[in-house]
């Protein structure tokens, strides 16, 4: 399994041959997005305002890697990942997924992880919070994993869940209906801490 | 599907972004940073433009409060958040999602706890004011009063 270090200032990335699709319904944190990612030297980027735009440059194809929000009206990003990882065509289902969210209760994050997002955000975006997450991704070694109930990057961490289409054993396992959030938001360590790999014991 | 299949695929960050060339990390972030910057004035007018509408909507000024959705506070108070970074420091967005979270246990438990939005709007507004210019720990006494209110609410229930 890869193990994530952190990024120094003087490593290098090159992004400017990467094809990011940026998507948010609210105009102002789209070209927030923008401007970081712009920042990073990236030259290449398709900005639209909500799910189905994304499905269709998606199915266009040529997109490497995509940078959703959360909340969005109609379709939301966790259902735009959802697509990705089980219906969008080849190679684009396996394209590296980084969801942005402004509210981060626990419920939330385990739902992006285990819908197949490779990493998860709080807002607002920090430029050197997404950086690292890109270091990472270009990094890792994670395979993808296609199964019935889990459809993304291998996410072996230390508490797995109830197997699909169960109820589970525990009082804290979680069932596939996600429901209101209503515990509070998790820091962005605390998000780190679900959604990075980390070895266990198979 | 019968079983779980784990394969190597394609990652072209992986091909593209690692090798010779491109940009140091620290200034990338820099750049970033800078071109951030040009947003500020941008984010700080929506930052208040939110805030206003939040008061106007659901403050205690406004006697017709009890019919808005509290879906439409939920979207204010996310718009504060995206665009909390130009503020950095003032604790608004940590604010910002302490409404988030009050709304969430609002709709959960079906409920809406006038008293406890008229905190967390009070403290946005101070925040707003005087955030950047309180000390770390005066910003952390604030917000976990209001989480406070939270978990109180949430344990009344």
């Amino acid at each position: 399994m890869a193990t994530l270090r952190r990024m120094l200032d003087g490593d290098k990335l090159k992004l400017d041959g990467i094809n990011f699709l940026l998507v948010d319904d609210n105009p102002h944190a789209l070209q927030i997005m923008a401007q970081v990612v712009s920042g990073f030297g990236v030259r290449n980027m398709t900005k639209v305002d909500g799910a189905a735009a994304a499905r269709q440059e998606l199915l266009r194809g040529g997109i490497d890697i995509v940078l959703t929000d959360a909340q969005m009206p109609g379709e939301n990003g966790y259902k735009l990942t959802e697509w990705i990882r089980r219906e969008a065509p080849e190679p684009t289902r396996y394209v590296p997924i980084v969801i942005v969210t402004g509210h981060t209760p626990e419920s939330d994050v385990t739902l992006g992880r285990d819908i197949g997002a490779n990493f998860t955000i709080a807002k607002p975006l920090l430029p050197r919070v997404l950086l690292q997450r890109l270091f990472w991704i270009s990094y890792e070694d994670r395979q993808f994993v296609q199964a019935e109930g889990y459809v993304g990057p291998d996410r072996r961490f230390k508490r797995l869940g109830p197997p699909a289409d169960t109820e589970g054993r525990r009082c804290d396992d979680l069932t596939g209906d996600l429901g209101a959030a209503s515990q509070p938001n998790l820091s962005q360590s605390e998000i780190d801490a679900l959604m990075k790999p980390a070895k266990v014991a198979l | 599907m019968s079983g779980a299949i784990f394969r190597r695929v394609p990652n072209k960050l992986a091909q593209l972004a690692v090798g010779r060339g491109g940009i140091a990390v620290g200034e990338a972030v820099k750049r970033a940073n800078a071109a951030l910057d040009d947003l500020k004035d941008a984010s700080i007018a929506i930052i208040d433009d939110q805030l206003a509408e939040i008061d106007r909507l659901f403050g205690p000024g406004n006697p017709d409060r009890a019919g808005l959705s509290l879906d439409i506070l939920y979207a204010q108070a996310s718009q504060i958040i995206d665009a909390g970074g130009g503020l950095t420091g003032s604790g608004l967005e940590e604010c910002a999602r302490a409404v988030c979270d009050l709304v969430s246990l609002s709709r959960a438990n079906n409920t809406c706890d006038w008293d406890a939005i008229d905190v967390h709007i009070a403290t946005l507004k101070v925040l707003r004011a005087q955030g950047q210019s309180l000390t770390a720990s005066q910003r952390l006494t604030l917000l976990k009063g209001l989480s406070d209110v939270t978990a109180k609410r949430a344990g009344e229930v």
